[in-house]
C-alpha cells in the first residue's frame, strides 16, 4: 500500500487511528498491538509471504537482543561471538535476498561463466528493517539497550510509516515513545500538525515529484538503449531527475513524519534541505540523515573515524560511501555513485586540511563564497545522480559526455521558431535544429526553472512546522518568516489549495523512489 | 484546531466540487457528452490520447448501427460521417484505438455485445474491422496458445466484465479519472482556450480523428520532413519486430484466434463483418522490404484468405469479405514533396502509416458497395486468394482519375 493510494488515504488510515483510540482507551498495550497488527497488514498488501520474513526476522533478533543483555558482562567474548552471530545472519539475509544476483552476475561477467539464480524477488524496506535491528544488536551487546518490550520492539520495527523506505529508526529514539501516554491519547493538536506535514508531503510527492518525472525519464531511456544526447537534453534530463528524486524523498518523509505525529510520535527528520549543503560533508548531514548516522555511528566509527590519521580516515571514508552506495541498490552504477560521493568527501577533508595550514578560519565565510560552494555542491551531486539513475555504467556516461556538450547542441524546430533572429543564428553555429519534440522540452525547462528555485530557497516543512516540532531532534530555528504554519484560517485555505492539488492528482499512484533500496 | 480543520476540509471539498462541476461540462475527454457546444467544448484536443475510456462509454451512449475497428491508421482515416454510408448503416462509430492490436478489436467488440446489466449495449449491424500485418507478428517461440487466452484486463475491458462490483469500480475510476484529477483540471483549460484554433487535435462524438494538428505539423515542417521523421521510427521498430506470423504451434497465434473469436462472435450476432488490409503508402512498403519483412506480408494475405475461407466451410455460411488495400498503385505511391517543400501538400497520406480520410473515403465507397467496378489495369492478386476463400479481393482502383 502506497502513501498516496486511495486505499491508504480513505481505508487503511482512518480505520487503523479510529480503532487505535478506541482501543486505547481501554489498555495501551492492546492499541500498540492493533498498531503492530496494522503495520504488518500495510506490509502484507504488497507480498504477504513476506511477513513471515519480517516476523521471522523480528523474533529472532529480539531473541538474540534479549540473551545478549542476560548476564553483566558488557564486552565479554560470549557477547561477541553472539553479536557476530546475529549481525551475520541479518547480513545474509540482505546478502541473499538483495546482493546474490548482483554477485553471480558479477561473477559471470568476470570469468565469463553462466551462472543463473532463479528471480529473487526483494521484500520491500528489507534494507531498513535489516539496519534498525544490527543497531539493535549492536547497542544490546554494549549494554546500551534499555527496554525490551516485545510488542513495543515488534512495533518499533514494523511501524509502519517508517517500513519501506525510512527514516532509520533507531530503538533508543523510537521505544520509550512507545510507553508514554499522551501516545495513546487522542490530541487535536498532534493530528492537526501531523496531518498538515502529511498532506504538505502528498503534495510534493504527487504534484510536484510526480509531475516533473515525465521530463527525466526519457534521458534516462535513450541512454540506457545507447542513444547520445544533445547538451541541452541532457541537462534538462539530469536536472529533472535532480529535482523528481528530491520531491520524492522528501514528500516521502514529510508524510511518514506527519503519519507518525497523528499519534504523537515523532520520527527523526530524515530530509534538511539538502540542496542547500555547502558542502558534501554538510549535502550527508542534510539528505537521507538517519542514514549517515547509521553508516556513521556503525560503520564509519567502528571501523576506527578519523581517530587513526588523516589516511585512515580517507580509507573509512570511501569504505563507507562505497557500502552506504551498495546499500542503495545491488549494482555497479551504486557503488560508483558512492564511490564518487566518498572522493568527495576526501576531496573535501583535504581542501579544509589545506586551509587549516593555510591559516584560514574556516569559521568566516563570504556571501559570494557560500553561494559557489553550493553551486560546486549541487553540481556534484547531479553528476551522482546521473550514475545513481543511470541502468549501466556506459549509460551514465553517455549522459554525462552529453551534459558536457561532447554530443553537439541541438534545439526542437519549434523552440528554434520562436527564439526569433536568434534561431537562425544558433542555426548558423553549429546548433542542430531537429524536427519534433518542442512540446517536451519547454515542458522539462519550465518545470525545473519552476522548482529549482524552491529547493534553495524556499523554507522546508520543518520550517514552516517549526512552532510545533513534529520531529525528534528539531533544531530552534530563527526562521520567523510569513511561510510559518500558524492554525489559522488563512492557512486552514492555503492548506485546502493545497490538498485539493493532491487529491487531484491521486491517480495512478506512483511508487516512491525510495522503495527499491 | 478544530475550527482549523473544519475550514480546512470545508473548503477542500468545496474546491473539488467546483472542480468536478467544470469538468463534467467542459468534460475534455468526451466521455459524457452531456454539454456539447459548438465554441465552447465542442473540439476535446486531450480526447485523442483517452480513446481507450472516452469510446467505450460512446459507444454505448451513441448505439451505431455501424463499428468501425482497428488501429490509429482507421481512426484517423474513415470518417463516420462520410457520404459513402448508406442511411440504413448510421449511425457509425470509429470505435478504432491507436496503438492497439487483434486484441483490443475483439476486446471492444465483447464490450459492445455484453448485455448483462447493461440494457443499453448497442448492437451493431455493420463492423468494419482493418486488419494490420504487424499486429500478426508473433516470436515463433511463443508458447501456442491457450483455447481462452483472453485476458481479462481492466482497462480495455471497461465495462463488459461480468462481475459487476468489478464495472462498477471502473466506472467509478473512470469518472474520478475524467473529473477530479489535475490532468482533466489542465485538459478542461486547453480545451476551453482550443475552440477557435482551427488546428487543435480533436476526437470527434463518432470517435474520428480528423488529424486538424497535422494539417499545421505538415505545413511547417513540410511532407518530406514528416514523412522521413515516421520512416525512421519505423523502420527502428520494425527492425525489432519479429518475422513470424505463427507462434510455436506454427500453424496459428493469438491473434488468428482473436480474427477468429470476432468472427464467431459476429455469426453468432447476426453482424456483418468486412475486414480490409490498410493502404500502407509505398515508402512502408520499402520499409517491409528493407526490414525483411515483405515475404511475411505475401504469407499473411494469402494466411488472411485461407482462414476466413475455413471459418465460412466450418458455419457453411458465405464468407466474410475481405477488402485488400495493401497493395502498391497509383494512389498508395503518390508521390512526397520535395525536402524543404512546404508548400506542396499531399492528397492521400499524412505519412506512410496514416491516410488521409480523402482515401479512406474511397475505400469506403467500395466497401460500402458505391464505386465503379475496379479498373482493369489493377494488378491482380494473387489466383489462391480469390479461389481459395471466394472473399472479395479489391484494391483501390488505380486508373480512375484521382
Amino acid at each position: 500500500m502506497l502513501f498516496n493510494s486511495p486505499e491508504f488515504l480513505f481505508v487503511f488510515l482512518p480505520i487503523l487511528l479510529l480503532v487505535f483510540f478506541q482501543l486505547a482507551g481501554i489498555s495501551q498495550r492492546l492499541a500498540a498491538s492493533w498498531l503492530a497488527l496494522g503495520s504488518l497488514f500495510f506490509y502484507a498488501w504488497w507480498n504477504p509471504v513476506y511477513v513471515l520474513l519480517l516476523l521471522c526476522s523480528i523474533g529472532f533478533n529480539y531473541s538474540v537482543g534479549r540473551t545478549l543483555t542476560q548476564g553483566n558482562d558488557v564486552g565479554s567474548r560470549r557477547r561477541t561471538r553472539l553479536l557476530t552471530l546475529g549481525v551475520t545472519a541479518n547480513l545474509a539475509l540482505l546478502a541473499y535476498y538483495k546482493y546474490a544476483n548482483f554477485f553471480v552476475d558479477s561473477v559471470n561477467l568476470a570469468l565469463g561463466t553462466h551462472y543463473a539464480l532463479a528471480d529473487i524477488v526483494l521484500p520491500l524496506g528489507i534494507s531498513f528493517f535489516t539496519f534498525t535491528q544490527i543497531a539493535f544488536l549492536v547497542d544490546a551487546a554494549r549494554g546500551k539497550a534499555k527496554e525490551f518490550d516485545p510488542i513495543h520492539y515488534g512495533l518499533f520495527v514494523t511501524y509502519f510509516p517508517h517500513l519501506i523506505a525510512g527514516p532509520v529508526l533507531h530503538h533508543g529514539e523510537m521505544m520509550p515513545q512507545f510507553s508514554q501516554a499522551s501516545t495513546y491519547r487522542f490530541s487535536s493538536e498532534f493530528f492537526t500538525v501531523g496531518l498538515t506535514t502529511f498532506v504538505l508531503g502528498l503534495f510534493k510527492k504527487v504534484v510536484l515529484a510526480d509531475g516533473i518525472a515525465p521530463y527525466a525519464a526519457p534521458l534516462f531511456a535513450a541512454a540506457d538503449q545507447g542513444t547520445a544526447v544533445g547538451l541541452f537534453q541532457a541537462w534538462g534530463g539530469a536536472l529533472s531527475y535532480t529535482l523528481q528524486l528530491y520531491f520524492d524523498f522528501s514528500g516521502y518523509s514529510d508524510m511518514a513524519i506527519g503519519l507518525s505525529y497523528m499519534i504523537g510520535v515523532r520520527l527523526p527528520l530524515n530530509f534538511n534541505s539538502p540542496y542547500k549543503a555547502i558542502s558534501i560533508a554538510d549535502f550527508w548531514r542534510r539528505w537521507h540523515m538517519t542514514l549517515s548516522r547509521f553508516l556513521r555511528d556503525y560503520l564509519y566509527i567502528p571501523l576506527g573515524g578519523n581517530q587513526k590519521g588523516p589516511a585512515r580516515r580517507y580509507v573509512n571514508l570511501m569504505l563507507t560511501m562505497l557500502l552506504g552506495g551498495l546499500w542503495h541498490g545491488a549494482g555497479w552504477t551504486f557503488v560508483i555513485w558512492g564511490g564518487l560521493h566518498g572522493l568527495a568527501l576526501v576531496v573535501h577533508q583535504a581542501w579544509r586540511g589545506l586551509r587549516v595550514r593555510l591559516g584560514h578560519n574556516l569559521a568566516i565565510s563570504t556571501r559570494a563564497g557560500r553561494t559557489a560552494s553550493i553551486g560546486l555542491t549541487f553540481l556534484v551531486v547531479v553528476v551522482g545522480w546521473v550514475f545513481f539513475k543511470a541502468s549501466s555504467l556506459n549509460a551514465a556516461l553517455l549522459v554525462l559526455s552529453g551534459m558536457v556538450g561532447l554530443h553537439g547542441i541541438s534545439l526542437p524546430d519549434m523552440v528554434a521558431a520562436r527564439l526569433g533572429p536568434l534561431g537562425p543564428w544558433l542555426a548558423s553555429h553549429g546548433v542542430l535544429l531537429t524536427p519534433g519534440g518542442g512540446r517536451d522540452f519547454a515542458m522539462t525547462f519550465l518545470w525545473v526553472i519552476a522548482l529549482l528555485p524552491m529547493v534553495f530557497i524556499s523554507p522546508n516543512t520543518q520550517q514552516i512546522m517549526q512552532r510545533f516540532k513534529p520531529t525528534l531532534d528539531q533544531q530552534d530555528s530563527d526562521h520567523t518568516s510569513r511561510l510559518t504554519w500558524r492554525c489559522n484560517t488563512r492557512w486552514a485555505l492555503a492548506m485546502a489549495v493545497v490538498l485539493a492539488l493532491g487529491l487531484l492528482s491521486l491517480t495512478r499512484p506512483s511508487e516512491f523512489l525510495y522503495f527499491q533500496f | 484546531m478544530k475550527r482549523y480543520v473544519y475550514i480546512w476540509f470545508m473548503a477542500t471539498a468545496l474546491i473539488l466540487a467546483l472542480v468536478a462541476a467544470i469538468n463534467t461540462v467542459v468534460d475534455p475527454y468526451g466521455i459524457f457528452r452531456w454539454v456539447d457546444q459548438v465554441g465552447f467544448n465542442r473540439v476535446k484536443p486531450a480526447a485523442a490520447k483517452h480513446g481507450h475510456m472516452a469510446k467505450a462509454y460512446q459507444v454505448l451512449r451513441i448505439q451505431p448501427k455501424t463499428l468501425i475497428l482497428g488501429n490509429s491508421r482507421a481512426e484517423v482515416g474513415l470518417d463516420p460521417n462520410h457520404a459513402a454510408w448508406p442511411q440504413n448503416a448510421r449511425p457509425v462509430y470509429n470505435a478504432a484505438l491507436p496503438g492497439t492490436g487483434t486484441a483490443t478489436s475483439l476486446q471492444f467488440m465483447q464490450h459492445v455485445l455484453a448485455t448483462d446489466g447493461i440494457p443499453t449495449a448497442a448492437r451493431p449491424t455493420l463492423v468494419l474491422w482493418g486488419l494490420d500485418f504487424m499486429d500478426f507478428l508473433t516470436e515463433p517461440t511463443a508458447p501456442p496458445v491457450a483455447h481462452d487466452h483472453h485476458d481479462n484486463n481492466a482497462e480495455s475491458l471497461r465495462l463488459m466484465s461480468a462481475n459487476i462490483s468489478q464495472r462498477w469500480r471502473q466506472q467509478l475510476r473512470d469518472y474520478a479519472e475524467s473529473t477530479l484529477t489535475l490532468n482533466a483540471v489542465l485538459d478542461s483549460v486547453q480545451t476551453l482556450a482550443s475552440q477557435h484554433d482551427p488546428y487543435a487535435t480533436d476526437l470527434t462524438a463518432q470517435g474520428f480523428n480528423p488529424m486538424r494538428d497535422y494539417i499545421k505539423i505538415t505545413a511547417d515542417e513540410g511532407y518530406w520532413s514528416v514523412f522521413r521523421q515516421k520512416d525512421v521510427a519505423y523502420n527502428k521498430s520494425f527492425s525489432n519486430f519479429p518475422k513470424s506470423l505463427f507462434d510455436a504451434s506454427g500453424t496459428t497465434s493469438k491473434h488468428w484466434e482473436d480474427l477468429k473469436e470476432v468472427m464467431r462472435l459476429c455469426r453468432q450476432n447476426g453482424i456483418e463483418l468486412r475486414l480490409f488490409t490498410y493502404p500502407y503508402h509505398a515508402s512502408m512498403h520499402e520499409i517491409f522490404r528493407k526490414t525483411g519483412h515483405a515475404p511475411g506480408l505475401e504469407l499473411w494475405r494469402r494466411r488472411l484468405v485461407e482462414v476466413i475461407a475455413e471459418e465460412a466451410a466450418a458455419s457453411g455460411q458465405p464468407a466474410f469479405r475481405l477488402w485488400d488495400f495493401s497493395q502498391i498503385n497509383a494512389r498508395t505511391a503518390e508521390a512526397v514533396p520535395a525536402p524543404g517543400d512546404r508548400k506542396s501538400t499531399m492528397q492521400w497520406y499524412w505519412e506512410a502509416g496514416h491516410f488521409k480520410s480523402a482515401l479512406g473515403g474511397l475505400m469506403l465507397e467500395q466497401m460500402l458497395g458505391k464505386s465503379p467496378p475496379t479498373g482493369a489495369s489493377q494488378p491482380k492478386p494473387p489466383a489462391n486468394m480469390l479461389s481459395a476463400s471466394g472473399s472479395r479481393q479489391a484494391s483501390l482502383p488505380v486508373d480512375s482519375p484521382p
